[in-house]
């Protein structure tokens, strides 16, 4: 039999940056990264796209520099999703097993699951991703519960939803350059894929995908995420806060952050002085306090913690639900003293992820694990429909598109 | 225009042919307080009064004309934080109140948001002056945010209520006062610093109308720069002193908290700078300003120009920047009477209100009103103060998350 090979696009479409990882499966045994683009992304607030022609631009540039390392086409995009419009919601379902004596079916399944997904998640909003936990039958949690007997099944289901015209938009652009989307992934599920063990995600594990415009929250347990979200809080925060506190343009709070920010103040931090442009010798050199910078990040990451916390409540954040603590990734976890403050906060053990080991030195930060997750959630798909012919075809927004009955689209 | 009985006018050193008459207005508290503070800055020809419904903060007031509000609604006490009770309550003194701005050019009209008088009587005022053609420079303070989520949204829908009506709002986070106090400092002198950052705004108003200077403001030219209410405003301010003062001046302006501050446009329509210095004061620093203003806060704004020397300024430089936008702020509330009316408190005067409602439309088509206006976009810039401003709100358990976490809790940041 001939190998048939696609060639799948991760891309995440984000407040600093637009990013396309290109990678190519045969036959849904293995993938290989070929191509990658990354633009400076304009337009983009809180995971918002707020300005579409700008982001458009990007994106093209990032889509092309892509396409031209790999040079071929991407076929299908898995597409990051994020924004300060996602909210979550939660509804579960019970039903009587249908069959008299009482053998669960793949139908009960079915019934039970719709019946979960069901609640309406209001006018203009539309569904991102929802999520399915494990079933249960007569009180009892069981993964895989056909052929088991019982009364009573239940299910519950954590629904993510946006702003419908905030989500069509993001599809929009892409297929405006002719690119399908397979599929939409919360930002935050695509890099805990990468960032945590599947048996940290068995005991139970949180992660925040701290990026430059939203925190992305994924909660793992018993190998389901169980919730997940955005918070409209990132990185670009942190830059502003400099920028009010010490007088600085967006572009000097920038660098100032990266080159001596961190998130906990230390005792030496009082005396110490940095300079804007490095050195310190040239004439008229502004001069910042090491202390003040610390400062001003710390009230910013300890209170995204606080957030984290009233978010997802102490209900799960202990440490019993998720005995593997909190993994942070994404740009802003690169912070110095970030774990340590969020430890002081959540009073969980909270360690910087890390990128599997198969991933190039290149792709190894914590900023590319959203793409490298996207791209392992299309290899998982195309492996379970690698028997097929082909796709289900149309791409994610047709489906949208006629579920709705949205002409414009 | 000239009732010569009311205003105070002697000893008035005017360059000007025609008299400009300002008033000084505080209402509630917290007004009164500002226009308390002015009043020790001694700006000749500038008439003070003070409006409360509360008999005893007014008691407690140095500001001589006082007009105690709501005789009939609130007999002397204060309105308990009510906004719509505030709003009432100078509806039914419209009369008096219209009889105070009959020969007023320029009211400056100060409050503190958060509570009711202000929160509520404030747009009621400036309502009246705008359909008077007065012109209306708002001045007030926002709430810590530590004082909670129910005085902001007060304070919030006050401060939009009055935008509506003021040709120039000035509004002054009180959070921003915090990192400008020092640590030893009393709640109460960090709260002087908002009157005196108010204070000092209308003194460069009043120098550029009453002192001769370099370059000359009149009031015509006052009313074209800020002829239309409603829009979002630009305020700064910096002092040099020393060798390069102007230089000085600039970078302390260009460091001042307000211009950060959302509250505020990065980028301006129409400029206003006003320059104070020493009889050292020359063209030539006059000229620096004016450009580096230009290029930082209107690259195409119309620009008008006050410079006036004073022997008090000596080796010293102050130079304040006012700018108006055709730009609306962010979700102006509505008047808060007019959501919810309470005749029967009103009495009388119910005539007189739907007269004024009808009148108000005139006065908002008749300048330039920013319902009617074409809404400008700004390009995301990286100077740009309100970085999150086109962004939806970002509403977290009362405290908007885009404004600096440091900021909102108070933590005072050596720089």
């Amino acid at each position: 039999m001939m190998s048939k090979s696609r060639v799948i696009g991760g891309i995440e479409i984000g407040t600093a940056k637009v990013s396309v990882l290109i990678g190519e499966t045969a036959s849904g045994k293995n993938l290989n990264l070929i191509g990658f683009g990354q633009v400076a992304s304009r337009g983009v607030l809180k995971g918002t796209v707020y300005e579409y022609r700008s982001v458009n631009d990007a994106l093209q540039e990032a889509v092309c520099a892509a396409e031209k390392m790999a040079e071929t086409s991407i076929e299908g995009v898995y597409l990051a999703y994020t924004g300060d419009h996602l909210d979550g919601s939660y509804n579960e379902a019970k039903i009587s097993v249908s069959s008299p004596d009482g053998v669960v079916s793949k139908k009960d399944l079915e019934r039970v699951e719709e019946n979960a997904k069901a609640k309406e998640v209001g006018k203009h909003r539309i569904v991102v991703q929802s999520l399915r936990g494990p079933y249960r039958l007569d009180g009892r949690q069981v993964t895989q519960p056909i052929d088991m007997t019982g009364n009573e099944l239940e299910v519950g289901v954590w629904k993510v939803h946006g702003d419908g015209r905030r989500v069509s938009d993001s599809i929009r652009l892409l297929n405006g350059m002719n690119l399908g989307v397979e599929e939409l992934i919360l930002s935050s599920i695509a890099s805990g894929q990468m960032v945590t063990k599947k048996e940290e995600q068995q005991r139970g594990v949180l992660v925040l995908d701290i990026g430059s415009g939203t925190t992305d929250y994924a909660l793992y347990k018993d190998n389901y995420v169980v919730r997940a979200g955005a918070i409209p809080v990132g990185g670009d925060h942190l830059t502003n806060d400099l920028s009010h506190g010490l007088s600085l343009s967006r572009r000097e709070a920038e660098r100032v952050k990266i080159e001596h920010g961190k998130a906990l103040p230390t005792a030496d931090d009082k005396q110490t002085t940095v300079y804007l442009e490095g050195g310190g010798a040239a004439i008229g050199e502004r001069s910042l306090r090491q202390l003040a910078i610390a400062q001003i990040l710390e009230a910013r990451v300890r209170e995204i913690f606080e957030i984290v916390q009233t978010t997802i409540t102490t209900e799960f954040l202990n440490k019993t639900y998720i005995p593997s603590g909190v993994v942070v990734t994404g740009g802003t976890s690169k912070l110095p003293g970030l774990s340590e403050l969020g430890n002081q906060v959540l009073g969980v053990p909270v360690r910087r992820g890390q990128n599997p080991g198969w991933v190039a030195d290149e792709l190894k930060g914590p900023e590319f694990s959203t793409m490298l997750g996207l791209l392992c959630r299309g290899f998982d798909r195309e492996k379970e429909s690698a028997g097929r012919e082909t796709l289900p075809g149309g791409g994610l927004l047709s489906k949208i598109g006629n579920f709705f009955g949205w002409r414009d689209l | 225009m000239n009732d010569a009985g009311q205003m105070p006018l002697q000893g008035l050193e005017n360059t000007f042919q025609e008299r400009v008459t300002m008033l000084a207005l505080g209402m509630g508290g917290g007004g009164s307080n500002m226009v308390a503070n002015l009043q020790r800055r001694k700006p000749e020809g500038v008439l003070f009064r003070v409006a409360d419904t509360d008999e005893q903060a007014l008691r407690g007031c140095s500001v001589e004309g006082q007009i105690l509000l709501g005789r009939e609604t609130t007999r002397g006490l204060s309105t308990g934080g009510d906004i719509q009770l505030g709003a009432q309550v100078a509806e039914s003194d419209l009369a008096e109140l219209k009889r105070l701005l009959e020969t007023v050019d320029i009211l400056f009209l100060f409050a503190g948001m958060g509570g009711g008088t202000g929160s509520g009587a404030a747009p009621v005022i400036a309502r009246l002056a705008a359909q008077m053609n007065v012109m209306v420079i708002s001045l007030v303070s926002l709430p810590f945010t530590c004082e909670g989520k129910h005085r902001r949204e007060v304070a919030e829908k006050g401060s939009g209520a009055l935008r509506k009506y003021s040709h120039l709002l000035l509004p002054m986070a009180n959070d921003l006062l915090l990192q400008e106090a020092r640590p030893e400092e009393t709640l109460v002198r960090t709260l002087q610093i908002a009157d005196d950052w108010m204070g000092a705004t209308v003194m460069a108003f009043w120098r550029s109308l009453y002192w001769r200077g370099l370059f000359n403001i009149d009031l015509g030219t006052l009313q074209k720069t800020f002829r239309r209410v409603g829009g979002k405003s630009l305020f700064g301010f910096g002092l040099g002193e020393g060798e390069d003062a102007a230089v000085e001046a600039f970078r302390k302006l260009v460091a001042c908290p307000l211009l950060r501050s959302s509250e505020f446009a990065a980028q301006a329509d129409r400029l206003l700078i006003h320059i104070v210095g020493g009889p050292d004061l020359q063209t030539r620093h006059v000229k620096f300003l004016a450009d580096e203003i230009r290029h930082k806060f209107g690259r195409s704004a119309e620009i008008t120009i006050g410079a006036v020397q004073s022997p008090d300024f000596q080796e010293m430089v102050e130079v304040c920047v006012l700018g108006a936008t055709d730009v609306d702020g962010r979700r102006p509330g509505p008047l808060p009477e007019k959501e919810n009316p309470r005749p029967q408190a009103m009495g009388g005067r119910i005539v007189s209100s739907a007269g004024l409602a009808e009148a108000d439309d005139q006065v908002i088509l008749s300048t330039d009103s920013p319902e009617s206006g074409i809404q400008r976009e700004f390009p995301f810039t990286s100077e740009k103060s309100g970085h999150f401003e086109k962004t939806d709100s970002n509403e977290f358990e009362g405290e908007n998350l885009d404004t600096p976490t440091f900021i909102r809790r108070g933590i005072k940041i050596q720089v």
